[in-house]
C-alpha cells in the first residue's frame, strides 16, 4: 500500500512538473486574426503584419451604441524569416502569438514577385498554423490591407476571410487556400494561384477635420476589394488575371458555384440580359491524336434568368429560350477564352491541363513533361460548353407600357 | 501457471488489432506513399496478405504447443540448451522493440501536440500507466482493450466521415503510372512492423479460452487491421494526394483538414485520444510479453516483481538509446528492421521447421 | 481460482470461523433453576436497573407467574388481552394444569396464552436474547422451563416514499426501518417457494439480524455462500446501518467505485433477485445492499424497466452523458481553455476569451473553486432543514452565479461548465461519491498536462475499472468482457418481450425469464377478425 502511494505521489509530481511547459491560458494568448507579410526595406528581411483580436471588445456591442468599430490591434515586425518575425512580435505585445485562429494570410505584391515561400514552409510545418487559412496577393502592400476597417466585420481579417467566401455568389476571384497553393506548387506543370485584393481609396471631399462626419455618413474612407487573382509561377509572382479571366478560369477548373452573367439582350443589343449559375460542372479532357495533344474543356451549366431590361425580348416566345441559352454559352466561352489567352501568354499552366494529361497518358506524359513549357502557350484548346435555362423568375413578362 | 487468467477469442482478436493499428495508422500511409505514390492501397493489400502467411505461420508454431508459451516450447523443439535461448532472445526482444515504441509515442506526442514538453514525461506516463495494467494482469489488459478498441475505431470512421467531402477520386490516376515495382517497395516497410507484431501471439495462445482456434483468430485478427489501414490509406490518398509523402502525420494532417460548417474544426484532440490509447495497449502488450516471458525463463512463480524493473528499464532506454528523431527512424530502417524481420519470422518459421522434423509437439491436430 | 483482490482482502481480516449465530452474556450456559426468585434474581443481574425492564407478577392458580418484559417494545394492548386477563381470569374457566405426561408450562402454552410466537426455553441467555428482542419472558414457580412471547410492538415509520429514487411511474413504496416489515414487502412482490431468506445475527452489542435473501434456482449458489461467508467474517461491536456490512463485505475497499449497490424500493429488489442477484436486509435501515454490483447498475433506474423501451433507451442514453459531463467538464474546460483553444470553433473561443479577460485565476483555479464552492453548498443544503436549505441555495446561486462573475472573479463560463458539472452530478446518484474523485483526477490531470493527462486518466480509471470484480463478476461487464445479450439491457433497454433470458454474467442457471418471443404487435387470428368485423360495421355507418 505504501509503495502505491508512493508511486502515485510521484505521478502526481510528474504531471506537475510537466504542466510547467506548454500551459498557456487563455488570457496570455495573443490571438491572431491575420497575417500579412511584405519584402521589408532592409536587406533580406521580411516585415510581417499581425492583426491581433481585443477579446474585450467584441462584447462591447456594436459600435453604434459607444462600442469601438474594432476589436484588433495591427501590429508588425520584421526579421530573417516569418518563425523569427513571430516570436520578435512578441518582444511588442508581451504575449504568445495564439496563431491557430488566424484565418487569412496576405501576402504583399514585392514579396511575391521575389519568393512566397518564404512563408509558407512554416505554415505546413508548424504545429498551431493551419495550411486551411485563405492565401491572398496584395496588389500593394500587405500591410495596408490589414490595416484597412472591414466595415462589415469587427476582427477585420475575419471580414476578409468572409468577403474570399464569398466569391461563391460571384465568382470572380479563386478562393486559395495556402495548401490548395502548395498542392499546385508540387505539381510539377501546374501554376498556383491566389485571390488578388487591393485597397480602395475614396475621394476625399472634405478636410481632414471632418472625417467624423464622414463617419458618420457611413462611409468608410478606404475600402477593401477583392477581385481577380494573382498568377504564379513555382514560388514567383508572375501576373495577374482580371476579374473576366479569373472567372474564366474558374469556369475550367470547376469552382464556380454561383455568380451572375450578363450578355446582350437578342433583339436590341444596347439591353442586356442577366442569368444567375444555379450548377455548374467542369471536366478537362486531353485528348492525343498522332502526336498531337489537344485540350477540350467541357463545361455544363445551368441557371435561372434572373433579370431581362425592358422593351427586349418576349422570353415566351418559342425559340427565344434557345437563343438566350446560346449568348449565355457565349459569355461563358469568352470568359474561358479570355483566360487561356492570358495563361498561355504568362505561360502558367493554371488550369492543370497538365496534370489531367498525365493522368489519361501516363507514358506519353514522360516526354511531354519536360517540355510543357514549350507545349503549353502553343497548346489547342478546345471548348464544349452547354448552358441551360430552368426557370425565368416569379413573372413571364416584363412590365412594359401598353403600345 | 504465472498467469491464471484465460481471454476469450474475441478480446485476443481485439488485442491484434490494438497492437498494430492505432499507433500505425497515424505515420504508416505516408511511408507507403514514399514508394508507392497513389498506388499504395494496392501496396496496403499486398502487406495484408503478406500478414495472414505470417500470422498463420505463428499459429502453426503455437498450435504445436497449445498450451505453452514460446518460452516453453522452445526447449521442446530445439532441445534445453537451444531452447534457452530462443526464450532470452525473445525475453530481450519485446522489451527492445519497446523501447522504440515508448520512443516513437513520446517523439509524435511532442512534435504533434504538446512541443515545450520534455520527453521524458511521456515515456514515463506511458510506461507507468502500463505497468499498472501489466501488473493487474492479462485479463484486465484484455477487458480495458475491449472498451478502448470499439470507441478507437469508431473514431476512425468518424473522422473519415468527416473529412469525405475533401476527398478527389482523381488522386488515384494514373494507376501504376510506374509499374508495379513501387507497390513492392512501398509494401516492404510496413511488411517489417505492421503485421509481424502478431508475434505477441507466440506468448498468448496458451491462455486463450480456445486456443485450438489460433489460426483463426490471429488472421481474424490481420485482416480487421488490413480492413482499416486501407481505409486510411484510400483516405490519405483521396485528401492529400502528393502532400502524403511529405507529411510526417498524414493522419492528423487529415484530422486538422476537417471543417465542417466552421463549427467541427481542429479534431486533433481526437487523433491525441486514438494516439495515447493505442499507444497505451501497444505498450502494454509488448510489456506484459516481455514480463511474462521474462519471468517463464527464469522460473519465478509470479511476474509481478519484474513489472517494475522492467518499466524502469524501459524508460531509461527508450530516452538513452536515440539522440533524435532522425537517428530514431534511421535505426528503425536499418537496425530494427532486420532484426524484427528474423524475429517475427525467421525464427518462428525455423522453430517450426525443427518441431516438425523432430516430430515433437503433438498439439497439431 | 480465488482473485487476488479476494486474497488480499482477506489478509486484513482474521481468518477464524465463528459459528453462524453468535450471543454474547457473562454466564454463557447459565439454566433456569426451579426457584422463581432466583430465576428473577438472575435476570436482574443481567440487566442491571434499566428503567423500561418490567417484572410483572401475579399468581395462575395458585402458581405464582413472573411476566418480564421490556416496555416500549412489546405490544401493550396483546400483553393486557392475551397474556396478563388469559393468566388470571381465562384460568378459571380453562383448566390450565396439566394432564398426565405433561408439564404445567407446555400445558399453559397450549391453552392459555394466545401470542402467535411461543418458544420453550430452559437456557437463560436464550430467554434473555428474546427479551431484548421484543419478548415476553414467563417464569413459573417450581419450573424449569420459561415461555418466550414473541409480541413486538413498538413505534415503526409508516411506509412512504423513499426519497433517493422517487419515481413518476412505479411502486412509491419504500422500505422502513423494520427488518420484517421490509421482508414482508418483499414477499408480497415475490410469491415463489423459491424465495428463501436466511437469518444471520452480525454485531456483539447490538446483535442486529441481518437477513440474505436469493431466489433458488436463479441465484448462482456460488455468490450465495461467498455473501454468508463474508458476513460471518464480519466482527464488530455494532451494525447500525447497511452501510456498515458494506464496507466489510465489498471487494475493493480501496476503489472509488462501489461494487456493492443498495436500494429503498421493494420493486427494484425484486427485479434484482430476479436476475440472480443476492439482496442483504439489514434490521434498523431502509437501505437493503445487493450484490453483485456492476457498473452498468448505475445508468440504470427502475422506471426504464416501466416506462416503454424508447423512452427507457434514451434516458439511459442520457445518463451516461450526464456521467460523461459531470466528470468530464471541468476537465475539458480546463485542457481546452489552458492547451488547446484552437479545438473551439472560434466564436466561442472569442467568447471564452472575453470572459477570461481580467479574470485573476488560471482556468484550473476557477474549476476547483467553483466546483469546492458547489460541494460546500450542497452539503450545507443536505444537512439543513427544507426551508433554510432553499435560503442556502438562494444566497449560493446569487453569491457564486451573479457576484462572482460579476466581479471578475471567475468568468462567466467556467460557472456555466460549474453549474453543468453540478447539474449532471445528480443524474445519476449511485455513482456520487466516485465523480467526485473522477472529477478531482481528471480535473487535475488535465489541468496539468492538458488532452494528454486527460487521456492519461482516462486509460488509468479504465484499466482499474476493468479490474474490479464484485463477487466474482467482473465489474464492466458484459461490456467487458463484452457478452452481446446481455447488452440489451445496458446503454439501451431493449423491449421487454426480447429480453428472453436473464443477464448471463450474474445468474447463470435457469437462464429463461419469458417464454414469448414474438412482439406483442402480432395480432391472433381472433383479433384479426375482430378487426376485419370492426371495419366492416365502420364502414357501414358511414
Amino acid at each position: 500500500m505504501k509503495r502505491k502511494i508512493a508511486l502515485a505521489a510521484l505521478v502526481l509530481l510528474l504531471l506537475f512538473a510537466a504542466g510547467c511547459w506548454n500551459r498557456v491560458e487563455l488570457e496570455q494568448r495573443a490571438i491572431v486574426a491575420g497575417f500579412g507579410a511584405d519584402q521589408s526595406g532592409e536587406e533580406g528581411k521580411i516585415e510581417i503584419t499581425v492583426q491581433v483580436i481585443k477579446p474585450g471588445e467584441i462584447r462591447a456591442g456594436p459600435a453604434a451604441r459607444g462600442g469601438s468599430p474594432k476589436a484588433v490591434v495591427v501590429y508588425n515586425s520584421t526579421g530573417y524569416t516569418f518563425f523569427d518575425t513571430l516570436r520578435n512580435l512578441t518582444m511588442l505585445l508581451g504575449k504568445k502569438l495564439f496563431v491557430s485562429e488566424a484565418k487569412i494570410m496576405v501576402v504583399g505584391e514585392e514579396l511575391a514577385r521575389e519568393d512566397i515561400g518564404k512563408v509558407t514552409d512554416f505554415y505546413d510545418r508548424d504545429h498551431e498554423l493551419s495550411t486551411l487559412n485563405f492565401l491572398l496577393i496584395a496588389q500593394g502592400e500587405a500591410r495596408e490591407i490589414l490595416e484597412t476597417e472591414v466595415g462589415t466585420e469587427k476582427i477585420w481579417a475575419y471580414g476578409i476571410a468572409d468577403m474570399v467566401k464569398a466569391m461563391k455568389a460571384h465568382g470572380k476571384a479563386p478562393a486559395t487556400k495556402v495548401q490548395d497553393f502548395l498542392d499546385a506548387v508540387e505539381s510539377k506543370t501546374t501554376a498556383p494561384v491566389a485571390a488578388a485584393v487591393q485597397v480602395v481609396r475614396k475621394e476625399k471631399e472634405e478636410g481632414e477635420g471632418e472625417e467624423k462626419a464622414g463617419k458618420e455618413k457611413a462611409v468608410l474612407p478606404k475600402d477593401l476589394k477583392l477581385s481577380g487573382a494573382a498568377v504564379f509561377r513555382k514560388y514567383q509572382l508572375a501576373g495577374w488575371l482580371d476579374e473576366k479571366e479569373t472567372r474564366g478560369l474558374l469556369w475550367v477548373t470547376g469552382k464556380i458555384k454561383s455568380g451572375i452573367i450578363v450578355a446582350p439582350a437578342p433583339g436590341s443589343e444596347d439591353k442586356l440580359v442577366a442569368f444567375e449559375i444555379i450548377r455548374a460542372s467542369a471536366r478537362i479532357r486531353p485528348e492525343m491524336a498522332g502526336g498531337n495533344l489537344t485540350v477540350t474543356v467541357e463545361v455544363k451549366e445551368e441557371g435561372n434568368l434572373g433579370e431581362v431590361q425592358p422593351d427586349t425580348v418576349d422570353i415566351t416566345r418559342p425559340g427565344v429560350l434557345k437563343e438566350l441559352e446560346e449568348r449565355k454559352r457565349a459569355a461563358i466561352e469568352d470568359e474561358i477564352i479570355a483566360a487561356v489567352i492570358k495563361a498561355q501568354e504568362l505561360n502558367a499552366d493554371i488550369f492543370g491541363f497538365g496534370e489531367a494529361v498525365r493522368r489519361k497518358y501516363p507514358r506519353e506524359w514522360k516526354q511531354l513533361e519536360d517540355r510543357w513549357d514549350e507545349i503549353f502557350p502553343a497548346l489547342e484548346v478546345n471548348m464544349a460548353v452547354e448552358a441551360k435555362i430552368r426557370r425565368t423568375g416569379k413573372i413571364t413578362k416584363t412590365a412594359e407600357p401598353k403600345p | 501457471m504465472l498467469e491464471d487468467g484465460r481471454i476469450s477469442n474475441r478480446q485476443a482478436v481485439f488485442l491484434i488489432v490494438s497492437t498494430i493499428l492505432p499507433t500505425s495508422i497515424i505515420y504508416i500511409p505516408a511511408i507507403i506513399y514514399q514508394e508507392a505514390a497513389q498506388d499504395s492501397w494496392m501496396s496496403v493489400l499486398l502487406v495484408t496478405a503478406y500478414g495472414v502467411i505470417v500470422g498463420a505461420i505463428i499459429a502453426g508454431l503455437g498450435l504445436r504447443f497449445p498450451d505453452r508459451t514460446i518460452v516453453q516450447y522452445g526447449e521442446l523443439a530445439v532441445g534445453r540448451l537451444l531452447g534457452k535461448v530462443v526464450g532470452l532472445l525473445y525475453a530481450v526482444y519485446f522489451l527492445y522493440i519497446n523501447t522504440y515504441i515508448v520512443r516513437e509515442f513520446a517523439e509524435f506526442t511532442t512534435t504533434a501536440f504538446l512541443p515545450e514538453t520534455p520527453l521524458v514525461v511521456f515515456s514515463v506516463g506511458i510506461v507507468l500507466a502500463a505497468a499498472y495494467a501489466v501488473r493487474c494482469g492479462l485479463e484486465v489488459l484484455a477487458r480495458a482493450n475491449e472498451i478502448i478498441l470499439p470507441v478507437v475505431l469508431v473514431l476512425i470512421l468518424l473522422l473519415v466521415a468527416l473529412i469525405s467531402p475533401e476527398m478527389h477520386i482523381r488522386n488515384f490516376t494514373p494507376v501504376l503510372e510506374q509499374g508495379i515495382l513501387p507497390v513492392l517497395q512501398g509494401s516492404y516497410r510496413p511488411v517489417a512492423f505492421l503485421f509481424t507484431e502478431t508475434i505477441v501471439m507466440v506468448m498468448l495462445i496458451p491462455y486463450l479460452s480456445r486456443s485450438r482456434q489460433a489460426r483463426g483468430t490471429i488472421i481474424r485478427g490481420i485482416l480487421i487491421v488490413g480492413l482499416f489501414q486501407l481505409i486510411i490509406v484510400v483516405a490519405a490518398i483521396a485528401v492529400l494526394g502528393v502532400r502524403t509523402a511529405r507529411l510526417e502525420f498524414p493522419f492528423l494532417t487529415i484530422a486538422r483538414q476537417i471543417s465542417i460548417a466552421e463549427v467541427i474544426e481542429r479534431v486533433e484532440p481526437f487523433v491525441m485520444l486514438i494516439w495515447v490509447v493505442g499507444g497505451f495497449m501497444e505498450v502494454g502488450v509488448f510489456y506484459y510479453c516481455c514480463v511474462l516471458a521474462a519471468a517463464q525463463w527464469l522460473n519465478l512463480k509470479e511476474y509481478k516483481a519484474l513489472v517494475l524493473p522492467t518499466g524502469v528499464l524501459l524508460t531509461v532506454l527508450s530516452i538513452v538509446l536515440w539522440e533524435n528523431v532522425l537517428e530514431l527512424t534511421r535505426q528503425i530502417s536499418e537496425i530494427l528492421l532486420p532484426i524484427a524481420m528474423a524475429m517475427h519470422v525467421g525464427l518462428p518459421l525455423l522453430l517450426l521447421t525443427a518441431a516438425c522434423l523432430r516430430g515433437k509437439g503433438g498439439g497439431a491436430r | 481460482m480465488p482473485r487476488s483482490i479476494f486474497r488480499k482482502l482477506l489478509s486484513f481480516r482474521r481468518k477464524k470461523k465463528r459459528p453462524f449465530s453468535k450471543g454474547v452474556s457473562t454466564d454463557r450456559a447459565a439454566k433456569l433453576s426451579r426457584d422463581l426468585e432466583s430465576n428473577l434474581e438472575m435476570i436482574r443481574d443481567a440487566l442491571g436497573k434499566s428503567m423500561d425492564v418490567v417484572i410483572r407478577e401475579l399468581v395462575m392458580c395458585r402458581t405464582r407467574v413472573a411476566l418480564i418484559y421490556i416496555d416500549g417494545i412489546v405490544d401493550r394492548t396483546a400483553l393486557r388481552e392475551n397474556v396478563i386477563r388469559a393468566l388470571m381470569v381465562d384460568t378459571h374457566t380453562v383448566d390450565p394444569l396439566p394432564g398426565p405426561g405433561s408439564s404445567l408450562v407446555a400445558s399453559v402454552k397450549e391453552k392459555v396464552l394466545s401470542a402467535c410466537g411461543v418458544q420453550e426455553s430452559r437456557e437463560f441467555n436464550t430467554l434473555l436474547d428474546g427479551l431484548l428482542g421484543a419478548n415476553i419472558i414467563v417464569l413459573f414457580d417450581g419450573e424449569e422451563t420459561g415461555l418466550a412471547l414473541k409480541l413486538p410492538g413498538f413505534e415503526t415509520r409508516a411506509i412512504a416514499e423513499p426519497h433517493t429514487e422517487s419515481v413518476v411511474r412505479g411502486p412509491r413504496e419504500g422500505f422502513v426501518e423494520s427488518l420484517y416489515t421490509n421482508i414482508s414487502m418483499l414477499r408480497r412482490k415475490i410469491k415463489s417457494p423459491d424465495l428463501r431468506l436466511e437469518q444471520v445475527q452480525v454485531g456483539k452489542v447490538t446483535k442486529t439480524v441481518v437477513c440474505v435473501a436469493y431466489i433458488k434456482g436463479i441465484v448462482n449458489p456460488k455468490i450465495v455462500d461467498e455473501v454468508k461467508k463474508r458476513l460471518v467474517r464480519i466482527d464488530i461491536d455494532g451494525v447500525l446501518e447497511s452501510g456498515y456490512i458494506e464496507q466489510f463485505i465489498e471487494d475493493a475497499p480501496f476503489s472509488i467505485f462501489p461494487t456493492v449497490g443498495n436500494t429503498e424500493k421493494p420493486d427494484k429488489l425484486a427485479a434484482q433477485l430476479l436476475e440472480g442477484r443476492v439482496a442483504i436486509f439489514t434490521d434498523g435501515t431502509p437501505f437493503v445492499l445487493t450484490v453483485p454490483y456492476l457498473f452498468m447498475e448505475s445508468i440504470q433506474a427502475s422506471e426504464d424497466y416501466y416506462s416503454r423501451y424508447l423512452s427507457g433507451s434514451l434516458f439511459r442514453m442520457l445518463r451516461l452523458l450526464a456521467l460523461i459531463f459531470t466528470t468530464q467538464l471541468p476537465a475539458l474546460y480546463v485542457a481546452v481553455s489552458a492547451f488547446n483553444p484552437e479545438a473551439l470553433p472560434t466564436p466561442l473561443l472569442l467568447t471564452m476569451a472575453s470572459a477570461k479577460e481580467g479574470v485573476p485565476l488560471p482556468a484550473l483555479g476557477e474549476v476547483l473553486v467553483l466546483g469546492a464552492i458547489f460541494e460546500v453548498l450542497r452539503e450545507a443544503g443536505v444537512r439543513l432543514p427544507r426551508p433554510v436549505g432553499q435560503a442556502v441555495s438562494i444566497v449560493g446561486a446569487l453569491v457564486v452565479g451573479e457576484a462572482a462573475v460579476a466581479a471578475g472573479m471567475v468568468g462567466a463560463p467556467a460557472v456555466i461548465v460549474g453549474a453543468l458539472t453540478a447539474i449532471s452530478s445528480f443524474v445519476v446518484p449511485s455513482q456520487s461519491d466516485a465523480q467526485l474523485f473522477l472529477r478531482l483526477f481528471f480535473t487535475l490531470l488535465a489541468g496539468f498536462a492538458g488532452f494528454f493527462g486527460l487521456f492519461m486518466g482516462f486509460i488509468l480509471v479504465l484499466t482499474h475499472l476493468a479490474s474490479l470484480r464484485s463477487f466474482g463478476v467482473p465489474y464492466l461487464s458484459p461490456a467487458a468482457p463484452l457478452s452481446t445479450g446481455d447488452l440489451k439491457d445496458t446503454f439501451i433497454r431493449a423491449p421487454w418481450w426480447t429480453m428472453v433470458r436473464r443477464p448471463r454474467v450474474i445468474g447463470w442457471k435457469n437462464p429463461r425469464r419469458a417464454g414469448a418471443v414474438s412482439p406483442p404487435g402480432t395480432p391472433g387470428d381472433e383479433e384479426k377478425e375482430l378487426a376485419h368485423r370492426y371495419d366492416e360495421e365502420g364502414g357501414g355507418s358511414a
